[in-house]
């Protein structure tokens, strides 16, 4: 009775899909989760992960799956009905109040006494933290606290709800290493009480740590799932073979590159050093040049410095030290394309003039001719085939791919001396990515291409040399890549 | 059991509706907001169907109805292009009222005191009406670009400022000494007066100003580069940024225009048809604050607001209509405007979801 009782899953999923206008952010994804167990899901950004755990925790519906608990199926429509059942997630953003108490953020969502509601609420965060060793004050305000113990007061509030299983989600993206040596007490804790937690994370070394099943995913896919036990017994070999699963090449397609010949640098780096919104030091010293003619492929797990790097490239963020030269101008394809890279309401014809505007072939003073701007949109709608209603069609009714290709279309006819692209396959299909990576090589005879990924297959396809940036430093390797793939795989989960 | 056949309400996301749906959605908002008010007039004791006859009679009825609504409609049409020139920024400039008191006041001191030879009055007093609500926006945004004040806020807390600046001066300073007590400047002399068409009160070079400025605005937006950066920084401040587009620089030209138009139709009432500066709540009748419907109901449309303000125009002169025949206070008026506003802020969700029905089991 007992064994069969440790060999039902608490809850398991099969073949849970999930698709966001055309990308398949889950699909087919089958895992099972057991009680008393710490199970880690290893992948990048986009590969699923959040998708699949905001399904889990009723914040999204997939489009088909099921859901088995304790041995018969159910449904998770919303997060209310995932709370019921036990779910709860812990997001990696966390979901508090800053100028309200511990008790007030806990009592939300709960049923509480009309009359002094927060008496009940204070006594039982009391009880939970002495049990988890969590030592949160009820009356504290959240913004007093530091992100370590906001933390804590996101799981007293689960456990408060009655968590069967926690999804944790980049748990450890914001702890100092004592916090998160703390986390992980409380995770055994909660193993101890038959508990299932699931941790979501794209670091490796942790997680051989703390976990003891391990389910890695690339590209909305299961790519492996095993005891972590066995990862640990097997040493290094397996390690490697686990960060190539997670990072690793995928032969969607090969592309045909010829070189091209280098001449001078059209971007000089020295020594750069760039700060996040919040003052620490994303960016620690970085020193690299990009030549016309090749590409500089910057590979990385999403988050250490990419963003901060760029934004100080593009002269949107200033830099603490160092220095940029860029000879020439500067072109950018930048990762968020809805947002950034186009403007949603405004007409493809508005859209491909966005970053060159000024431009006086577009006008003469502060007059625009329509008639040439109208002329210049046929012209790369057809030259890069973007299907599209209409050139007066909002962007927004573009697909990723189209969209894609029209931004591609914009930066490089602008024909800059430096094109700097960040994702720029990120969330396509195929079709479109062997069409932008044809473009991009394409484009080396008149500029230097500094490109940024984290997928690596995209880097090693592309590249001339390859810098791989982990905590905002970059160890550089030139070529030939074939045998220094898992080299670089290792880099990039920082072992 | 008995199987029953439940409908679901289906909601959609609309990218994209036409013209056509926007007008109809427009217009049934209007007439609902209308049946609400309905309701309002049988409160009072009166048949509303009877009340809105009376209306349709007095208003668009007769010639002189029609000349009235031509006549209130001026400064909000001034006013309404200048808002949806922010609007379209996504500035909420919430201070036309304000703007419009400063460019009534700036006027003033052109026709009473400036030493201008006669002929240059007139041109002299909009040109001023025009930089006063120029600069009273343009404080909005500086209080912005230097300390990031949310502009809804100072735009409306100036509307205040300019009105207790227009009691001060009548009651101080500005006084008028021929007018035996009362508190207005002195009454300016004719040759400052504006021309009115025929007998009808219709100060037509502030029209023409007005309908100019709607054409303008519709060229700017469409055929310009400050019309493309007004029309990037509203949707997107990120995408702005990307374009190498300065936010402060785009709100400046902004608000000279938009504050400037609402300076304007200052200039215009103080000329062409109350001739002094009176109180505050003479000089604008609210139009400052009901332009901001205006523009919301133009829905972008430069050329639109030529339409929506006369049928905020033919309002104002329902509300005379209905104190007149029915003794119903004037507020009324704000009655019908909050409600207007109300349905089609709501109407909102309409454009942008379509709802049908859908069979269930």
């Amino acid at each position: 009775m007992e064994e069969k009782k440790k060999n039902t899953p608490l809850i398991s999923m099969r073949s849970v899909i999930k698709t966001f206008g055309g990308v398949r952010a889950n699909d087919g994804i089958d895992i099972d989760i057991y009680g008393g167990e710490v199970h880690a899901i290893l992948g990048e950004n986009g590969a699923g992960k959040t998708t699949l755990m905001n399904i889990l925790s009723g914040i999204y519906r997939a489009d088909s799956g099921e859901f088995i608990l304790r041995g018969s199926p159910v449904s998770i429509k919303t997060p209310k009905d995932a709370i019921r059942r036990g779910i709860v997630m812990v997001h990696q953003h966390f979901r508090l109040i800053g100028p309200h108490t511990v008790a007030e953020n806990v009592a939300l969502g709960l049923s509480v006494p009309f009359i002094s509601p927060l008496k009940g609420i204070e006594r039982t965060i009391e009880e939970f933290s002495a049990r988890y060793n969590l030592l949160v004050h009820p009356r504290a305000r959240i913004c007093d606290l530091s992100v370590g113990e906001q933390q804590r007061v996101e799981i007293v509030k689960a456990l408060i709800r009655g968590a069967e299983i926690l999804i944790l989600d980049e748990p450890t993206s914001v702890l100092t290493p004592q916090e998160t040596k703390e986390l992980f007490w409380i995770l055994e804790r909660m193993k101890e009480e038959n508990k299932a937690v699931i941790f979501i994370t794209h670091k490796l070394e942790e997680v051989l740590e703390v976990s003891d099943r391990i389910t890695i995913l690339r590209r909305g896919r299961v790519t492996a799932s095993m005891p972590a036990l066995d990862v640990k017994k097997a040493g290094r070999k397996a390690k490697e073979d686990l960060a190539k699963k997670m990072v690793g090449r995928e032969v969607l397609l090969s592309i045909e590159k010829k070189p091209v010949a280098k001449s001078q640098p059209v971007l000089e780096v020295k020594d750069l050093r760039v700060e996040d919104d919040r003052g620490h030091e994303t960016v620690r010293g970085l020193s690299f040049d990009v030549c016309r003619g090749e590409v500089f492929g910057i590979v990385g797990v999403a988050g250490n410095g990419q963003n901060q790097l760029v934004e100080a490239l593009f002269g949107l963020r200033p830099a603490t030290g160092g220095t940029i030269t860029v000879r020439g101008d500067t072109g950018y394809i930048p990762e968020d394309r809805m947002g950034m890279g186009s403007v949603g309401e405004l007409t493809l014809s508005e859209n491909c003039i966005l970053t060159g505007y000024k431009n006086s072939c577009f006008g003469t003073g502060i007059f625009f001719d329509l008639a040439y701007i109208r002329e210049y949109t046929e012209a790369l709608v057809c030259k890069f085939s973007v299907t599209a209603p209409s050139i007066s069609a909002p962007a927004k009714q573009l697909s990723g791919g189209n969209l894609q290709r029209l931004i591609l279309a914009r930066e490089l006819s602008r024909n800059t001396s430096l094109l700097i692209a960040e994702q720029p396959t990120h969330g396509l299909d195929v079709g479109s990515i062997e069409y932008v990576w044809k473009f991009l090589l394409e484009q080396r005879k008149n500029a230097g291409i500094l490109l940024l990924s984290n997928d690596l297959g995209e880097v090693l396809a592309l590249s001339d040399r390859i810098g791989v940036l982990y905590r905002g430093t970059l160890t550089l390797f030139d070529q030939p890549f074939e045998d220094k793939e898992e080299q670089i795989g290792m880099k990039m989960t920082g072992l | 059991m008995k199987r029953v056949r439940m409908r679901r309400l289906k909601v959609e996301k609309r990218t994209n509706p036409s013209a056509w749906t926007v007008f109809c959605i427009s217009l049934v908002s209007i007439l609902l907001a209308f049946v609400v008010i309905g309701f309002i007039f049988l409160g009072f004791g009166i048949n509303p169907l009877e009340a809105y006859l009376e209306i349709i009679i007095e208003t668009v009825g007769n010639s002189y109805g029609l000349s009235q609504i031509v006549w209130q409609s001026i400064p909000l049409l001034l006013c309404g292009v200048g808002l949806l020139l922010a609007f379209k920024t996504s500035f909420w400039n919430i201070g036309a009222e304000g703007q419009l008191l400063m460019g009534a006041t700036a006027a003033t001191w052109v026709a009473l005191f400036s030493p201008l030879p006669e002929p240059f009055l007139i041109p002299a007093a909009f040109i001023l009406g025009f930089a006063g609500g120029a600069v009273w926006g343009l404080l909005s945004t500086s209080l912005r670009s230097r300390f990031g004040i949310n502009e809804v806020i100072t735009t409306l807390m100036m509307n205040y400022i300019a009105s207790n600046i227009v009691l001060y001066l009548i009651h101080g300073p500005w006084k008028g000494e021929t007018m035996r007590g009362f508190a207005y400047t002195d009454q300016f002399p004719e040759s400052v007066w504006l021309p009115t068409i025929g007998m009808s009160d219709i100060h037509w070079p502030t029209l023409l100003l007005g309908l100019f400025a709607a054409v303008c605005v519709f060229f700017i937006l469409n055929r310009t580069r400050l019309g493309y950066e007004v029309k990037v920084v509203g949707q997107s401040p990120k995408a702005a940024r990307y374009a190498g587009i300065s936010y402060f620089k785009t709100i400046f030209y902004v608000m000279v225009i938009s504050g400037g138009l609402a300076g304007l139709a200052g200039a215009g009432e103080v000329l062409g048809v109350h001739h002094m500066l009176r109180h505050s709540d003479q000089v604008s009748l609210g139009y400052g604050y009901t332009a901001i419907i205006v523009a919301w109901l133009a829905r972008g449309n430069p050329l639109i607001v030529i339409l929506t303000s006369l049928l905020f125009g033919a309002i104002y002169v329902a509300g005379d209509v209905l104190q007149l025949s029915f003794n119903l206070p004037f507020q009324i008026v704000n009655v019908f405007t909050g409600l207007i506003l109300f349905f089609l802020i709501s109407s909102d969700t309409l454009l942008k979801h379509k709802l049908s029905f859908r069979k269930g089991e």
